[in-house]
C-alpha cells in the first residue's frame, strides 16, 4: 500500500528531520519548498516541488495525487499560507492535516477547519519561562474533570519548603517534582526554588493549589 | 493500522550502475555480431551511431530519474507529463521487452555455454532450451530472495566483465598492434549486406537502460544516485563497445564472423594474440554471466514495474503482494518466470533479436518528450539539470531527434514483426479496462 505525506517546508532543520523520519517510516514524501532550499533535500528519496513566484500552491497540488496522501504537515513560517493550504487539503479529502500557527486566534481558526494544531507561540513561551526560571503555571485537561498542573516553583512561592506529602494530602492530588533533570517522588522531599512540579488531580483541587502557591 | 510492506531502500550508486549497465551492455554483446554482419566496412560508424543514441537515452533517463524517487521509471515520468493512460500503455509495452530480456539472456548464456564446452570437446547432451529454462529457474530463485542479493551478483558479474574485457582482450590486442584506420580498419571493401538493417539493430543496441529508472524506488538517494550511475554507464559502455568493435574489425575476418555472428565475442577472444586459449574460456564465462545478469535485471525490472502498476490500481492488486520474509514482489516474479519460459520454449534467438526493443524505443521517445514537458512546467526539482536549448533540456532534444530516427529505421526494417506488439497491447488494454472498475482495496 502506497503511503504519501505532504510537507510544507518551515525553512529550518525541523523539516529536514521530519522528512527523514517520514521516509524511515515508509512514506513517499512530497516536499513543497523554495528553490534556494531544494539542494538540502537532494539526498532524501522524496519529491521536491518548488514554490516559486509563478506556480501557485494550487498548481503544485494538481501535480500530486492527493487521494494517496495520508497526512499533510504544514510547517511554513507563514500562518496564512498554512491555513489556506489546510483549508484546500481538507476540502480535497486529505484525512489528517497538521498545521503550525503562532497565536491562539490562528489556532482557533485552524481547529474550526478540523485539523490538528501546533501553536508555536505556546512552545516558545514555555521554553523562555523555563530557561529564565520565570514563574510558570499550566493546567491541561486530561479527562472528565481530571487535569495535569505544571508549575515552576520560584523563590517567592508560598509553598516553598512544603513536602510532597503535605501537598498531596491537602489538595487530593498525586505529585512529582523534577529537580535538576531528576525525578523526585519521595513524599518527605521539601520543595525548593527551581523545582518543576507536576500534579495530577481534580481541576478544583489543582486550582486551589495554584491559588495558594 | 498502517501498512509497512514497502520495498527496502538498499541500493547504492554502484549497485544501480551495474544492474542497468549489465542489462544494456548485454544487448550490445548480443547484437554486435549481427550489426557487423549487415554493416560490413561501415560497422564502426554504425557503432558510433548506437553509442550516440545510447547517450541520448541514458541522459534523458538520468535527468528524469533525478526528479522521481519511486519505483516505476518511465511510467511515472510519462504519467507526470501525459497522464496515467499513456503512462500505462508505455509501461506495458516496456514490460514485454523486459520479459524478452529474461529469455534472450538465459537462451544466449545457454548457447555460449554449449559452444564453449564444444570448443573443449565436451558435448553437454542437453537441448539449449532446457539449459535456458534451468537458468531462468535459478534466477527466479535469486530475485525472490531479495534485491540486495541480486545487486551483489550483478556487481560480481560486472567486475568480472570489466576485468576480462579491459585488461585481457583490450590490452593484448593493443600490445599486438591494431590497424587504427577508421572507419573500415581491416574490413576495407567489405560491402554492407544491409546498412538499413544494421542501423535498425544498432538503434536497439543498448536496450535495457530503462531499468535505471525502475531501481529508483530501492535506491538510498535516487535523486543523486540515478544521474551519477547514468554518467558512469555512458562512459563505460561507450569505451567498451567502441573498443570491441575496433578489435572485431581488426582481428576477425568478415567471412569467419558471417558463419556465427551470435558468437562474435567468442570469435574476438579466439583471435586475441598471446592469450587466445585462456581468453576463450574467460570470455565464454564472462558472456554467460553477463547474459544471466541481464536476465536477472529483467526479472527485477519486470516485477517492480508490475508491482508499481498494481499499486496504482492499473493491474490486479494481487500482483503487488510482497513476500512476508524476503520483502520482494513474489507474485509478479512468478508471472515473469512463467512468461519467460514461454519465450524460451521455441529456442529461436534470431526471432527474439528481431522483435526485441521496438516497444522500448517508443517508450524512450515518450520519456524524452516528458523531460521537455517537465522543464516547461518547472515545478519539480532534480539533482541533474542539463544545458538548455531554446528553453528545452539538450538531453530531451537529443533524445527526441535520435530516438525518432531509431524508431523509423526499426519500423522500415522490422515492419513484419511489429504485429507481435498487437496481442500484447490488447491484453494490456483489457486488463486496464477491467481494473478501472474492479481493482480496488489492498493486495
Amino acid at each position: 500500500m502506497k503511503r504519501e505525506a505532504l510537507v510544507l517546508d518551515d525553512l529550518s532543520d525541523a523539516t529536514v528531520n521530519i522528512v527523514n523520519i517520514l521516509v524511515e517510516n515508509g512514506f513517499s514524501v512530497h516536499l513543497i519548498t523554495r528553490s534556494e532550499r531544494a539542494d538540502r533535500f537532494l539526498a532524501e528519496p522524496i519529491y521536491i516541488h518548488l514554490l516559486g513566484d509563478l506556480p501557485t500552491l494550487a498548481t503544485i497540488l494538481s501535480d500530486i495525487d492527493l487521494g494517496n496522501v495520508e497526512v499533510a504537515l504544514l510547517l511554513s513560517p507563514n500562518d496564512e499560507i498554512n491555513l489556506m493550504l489546510a483549508r484546500m487539503l481538507r476540502e480535497k479529502g486529505v484525512p489528517r492535516v497538521v498545521v503550525v500557527v503562532r497565536g491562539s486566534e490562528k489556532a482557533e481558526i485552524a481547529r474550526e477547519l478540523g485539523v490538528d494544531v501546533v501553536d508555536l507561540s505556546h512552545y516558545i513561551t514555555t521554553k523562555i519561562q523555563r530557561l529564565l526560571s520565570l514563574k510558570f503555571t499550566k493546567i491541561t485537561p486530561i479527562s472528565r474533570g481530571i487535569c495535569v498542573l505544571e508549575m515552576l516553583i520560584t523563590g517567592d512561592s508560598r509553598i516553598l519548603g512544603a513536602t510532597i506529602r503535605d501537598l498531596e494530602e491537602k489538595y487530593d492530588a498525586d505529585i512529582v517534582v523534577i529537580r535538576e533533570e531528576r525525578l523526585v517522588k519521595d513524599p518527605d522531599s521539601a520543595l525548593q526554588a527551581g523545582d518543576y512540579l507536576v500534579a495530577v488531580g481534580p481541576v478544583t483541587s489543582l486550582n486551589e493549589l495554584l491559588k495558594n502557591a | 493500522m498502517l501498512r509497512r510492506d514497502w520495498l527496502r531502500r538498499d541500493l547504492n550508486t554502484l549497485d544501480i550502475m551495474v544492474l542497468a549497465r549489465n542489462d544494456a551492455q548485454s544487448t550490445y554483446y548480443l547484437l554486435l555480431g549481427f550489426i557487423a554482419l549487415y554493416a560490413g566496412e561501415y560497422t564502426f560508424l554504425v557503432a558510433i551511431y548506437a553509442v550516440l543514441l545510447m547517450t541520448a537515452i541514458a541522459l534523458s533517463y538520468g535527468e528524469m530519474g533525478s526528479h522521481f524517487p519511486e519505483t516505476g521509471g518511465s511510467y511515472i515520468y510519462i504519467k507526470y507529463s501525459f497522464g496515467p493512460t499513456i503512462g500505462y500503455i508505455s509501461a506495458w509495452l516496456l514490460a514485454l521487452d523486459q520479459l524478452i530480456m529474461i529469455s534472450y539472456g538465459t537462451l544466449d548464456s545457454a548457447i555460449y555455454l554449449k559452444a564453449a564446452l564444444n570448443m573443449y570437446g565436451i558435448n553437454l547432451g542437453v537441448p539449449t532450451v532446457i539449459v535456458a529454462a534451468i537458468l531462468s529457474t535459478l534466477l527466479f530463485t535469486v530475485t525472490l530472495l531479495g534485491i540486495r542479493e541480486s545487486a551483489r551478483l550483478a556487481l560480481a558479474v560486472a567486475t568480472l566483465d570489466l576485468l576480462i574485457v579491459l585488461p585481457v582482450i583490450l590490452l593484448s590486442n593493443v600490445l599486438a598492434g591494431l590497424k587504427m584506420e577508421p572507419p573500415s580498419f581491416e574490413w576495407e571493401g567489405v560491402k554492407p549486406a544491409s546498412l538499413l538493417l544494421a542501423l535498425a539493430l544498432a538503434s536497439r543496441g543498448f536496450t535495457g537502460l530503462d531499468s535505471i529508472g525502475q531501481l529508483a524506488g530501492e535506491a538510498r538517494s535516487p535523486l543523486i544516485q540515478v544521474p551519477r550511475a547514468t554518467f558512469i554507464i555512458i562512459v563505460l559502455m561507450s569505451f567498451v563497445s567502441l573498443s570491441l568493435t575496433v578489435i572485431l574489425m581488426n582481428r576477425v575476418p568478415y567471412e569467419v564472423l558471417s558463419g556465427s555472428p551470435e558468437l562474435a565475442l567468442l570469435l574476438i577472444a579466439e583471435s586475441t594474440p598471446y592469450v587466445g586459449g585462456v581468453a576463450v574460456a574467460l570470455v565464454a564465462a564472462n558472456i554467460i554471466l553477463i547474459m544471466l545478469s541481464a536476465a536477472l535485471t529483467g526479472y527485477v525490472a519486470f516485477s517492480r514495474l508490475v508491482y508499481m502498476l498494481s499499486e496504482e490500481k492499473l493491474l490486479p492488486r494481487w500482483l503487488a503482494v510482497v513476500h512476508p520474509r524476503f520483502r520482494t514482489p513474489y507474485v509478479a516474479l512468478m508471472v515473469a518466470y512463467i512468461l519467460s519460459l514461454l519465450f524460451i520454449a521455441p529456442g529461436e534467438l534470431s526471432f527474439i533479436v528481431e522483435v526485441y526493443a521496438i516497444a522500448s524505443l517508443a517508450n524512450y521517445l515518450l520519456v524524452s518528450m516528458s523531460l521537455a514537458f517537465l522543464e516547461r512546467r518547472g515545478r519539480l526539482y532534480g539533482g541533474f539539470r542539463s544545458p538548455r536549448v531554446l528553453g528545452l533540456p539538450v538531453t530531451a532534444v537529443m533524445g527526441v531527434v535520435l530516438i525518432s530516427i531509431g524508431i523509423t529505421l526499426s519500423l522500415l526494417e522490422r515492419y513484419h514483426v511489429v504485429w507481435i506488439l498487437g496481442p500484447w497491447l490488447l491484453l494490456g488494454l483489457l486488463l486496464h479496462v477491467y481494473c478501472k472498475s474492479r481493482c480496488t482495496g489492498t493486495p
